[in-house]
């Protein structure tokens, strides 16, 4: 039996639903408890606001609002349909966790003491990250394998944000290292351990959303495989090294149209 | 519903669109270099030479660029430019605090100049000392977004501070050109952007001589990172 619990953004991410559904059907899996981001803080959203401009009220908008029904390209998964296939009844994490009656708590920080106090309580075995900043040492010690989290990136080339975008930049002749990578949280950006990863094919007419609408439930779906890997014990993280990768940052608008026209002419 | 949100959301994020494209940079150059040749009266004081200099280089970059067509350059570049001594990186570099150009958000004073003195040099020895200087730069610069480079020890007054803003800016332009990483040229287009509104009012001349120096090479780095 493994022990897990569950940080979240927001108390109706889908992402999180998901993988909370997800979790709690696999045999050996329990989830003990989950700690949700209250979306109310002016300074987060202040601060938000300088670095990711209007791409956070689009974020929080499609989100938040129309939970994941804005961006829809093509008869692929996505989250939403993922939901209907796992069978999830739930608009919100709050209702997931009352019908199981799991623990769950509302903070505005997932690294505050209240936090972490709820956490060592639970005592997980395992953290599973789905969104909601930044995480500190206090709640990176608490479980007794780790904080995990999956990046929409290829570690340990590519690190941080617009990874995307920037491995479509930096393509030459070749292909663009696009994938997705599990991996244990440590104090740096993105890292940690190594778990497992997944090349994310591109298709024709792709955009850098429906390149990111495909990746969601894969990545759902690659947190699962890891978590039962690791109940299973047969999968070991490999560390990265400084110098394997490099840490990117966000994308201003004149190489995003260089990276985007990239894409339109299928590189 | 979905569609006017998002509609909305394009014309919202239009009008606060603050970044500039390649034109209205060649354009604010184009005009300001004339503006400044104009202002500038004899540049054979030798008080000049720098601003000559600087001058002699937009003027040789905008060929390059196609922004001008003649290629007599009014300026020469025979002023002479002060010649950087090994001895005076060693004690630059003597006065880092662990070997780092910033601490605590502050950022040691001639950074820009001397991390770009020591890369041209390509010695082995110093390869690691730039490289964690820069990507500290780097990571300061994306951070703190329009709060970084508030900071130099020793205290900049106003005017030494855009000298040293704008070597920062150079230097990351240059790195992105020489080491093929367009994350350097990225930092240095966000920097400009922030930097524009100040140089739309700003009438000290070596100030803006520095400023159209940067803006045209980056225009120079993102035509060669992306032709």
């Amino acid at each position: 039996m493994i022990k897990v619990a569950i940080l979240a953004p927001i108390g109706n991410s889908l992402y999180s639903l998901n993988t909370a559904q997800l979790l709690a059907q696999q045999k050996d899996v329990q989830v003990t408890g989950i700690v949700v981001r209250t979306p109310w803080n002016l300074a987060r959203f202040h601060s938000e606001f300088q670095r990711d401009g209007m791409r956070l009220i689009r974020k929080i908008l499609n989100k938040w609002l129309f939970r994941g029904k804005s961006l829809t390209f093509g008869s692929e998964e996505t989250l939403l349909s993922q939901s209907e296939e796992i069978n999830l009844k739930e608009k919100t994490l709050f209702e997931w966790a009352m019908n199981r009656d799991i623990p769950i708590l509302t903070v505005s920080d997932h690294n505050q003491p209240d936090s972490q106090l709820f956490l060592e309580k639970l005592a997980p075995d395992l953290i599973i990250f789905t969104g909601g900043g930044l995480i500190r040492a206090n709640i990176l010690g608490i479980p007794r394998l780790g904080v995990l989290n999956c990046h929409s990136g290829w570690l340990p080339e590519y690190r941080g944000m617009d990874v995307i975008e920037w491995a479509m930049l930096e393509a030459g002749q070749s292909k663009p290292e696009v994938g997705i990578s599990l991996h244990f949280m440590d104090r740096g950006v993105d890292t940690g351990p190594i778990l497992l990863r997944q090349k994310v094919e591109l298709k024709k007419g792709d955009t850098f959303e429906s390149i990111r609408q495909r990746m969601q439930p894969m990545m759902v779906n690659l947190i699962i495989k890891g978590v039962c890997g690791l109940r299973d014990r047969p999968l070991k993280a490999k560390p990265q090294r400084p110098g394997d990768g490099k840490q990117y940052y966000v994308m201003h608008p004149r190489l995003q149209a260089v990276a985007r026209s990239k894409i339109n002419n299928g590189i | 519903m979905i569609n006017f949100s998002h509609r909305w959301i394009d014309q919202v994020e239009n009008a606060f669109n603050r970044s500039h494209s390649g034109n209205q940079v060649r354009d604010f150059v184009v005009i300001n270099y004339g503006r400044v040749v104009k202002e500038l009266g004899d540049v054979a004081d030798p008080k000049k030479a720098e601003i000559a200099q600087d001058l002699w280089q937009i003027h040789e970059k905008m060929l390059v660029l196609g922004w001008v067509q003649t290629k007599k350059n009014p300026f020469n570049n025979h002023h002479p430019v002060k010649k950087i001594l090994q001895i005076d990186l060693r004690a630059w570099e003597k006065g880092l605090r662990e070997g780092k150009v910033i601490h605590a958000g502050i950022v040691k004073a001639g950074a820009g100049f001397y991390l770009d003195q020591f890369a041209i040099q390509k010695k082995a020895l110093n390869e690691s000392f730039v490289a964690d200087n820069l990507e500290q730069l780097l990571k300061h610069v994306e951070t703190r977004r329009e709060k970084c480079l508030l900071k130099f020890d020793p205290i900049a007054e106003e005017k030494s501070l855009w000298f040293e803003r704008l070597n920062i800016v150079l230097l990351f332009i240059r790195t992105s050109h020489r080491k093929k990483d367009p994350r350097f040229l990225n930092a240095a287009l966000k920097l400009n952007d922030w930097y524009f509104s100040h140089f739309q009012s700003q009438t000290d001349i070596p100030d803006m001589v520095r400023f159209l120096l940067v803006l045209v090479e980056q225009e120079l780095a993102f035509k060669e990172l992306f032709p």
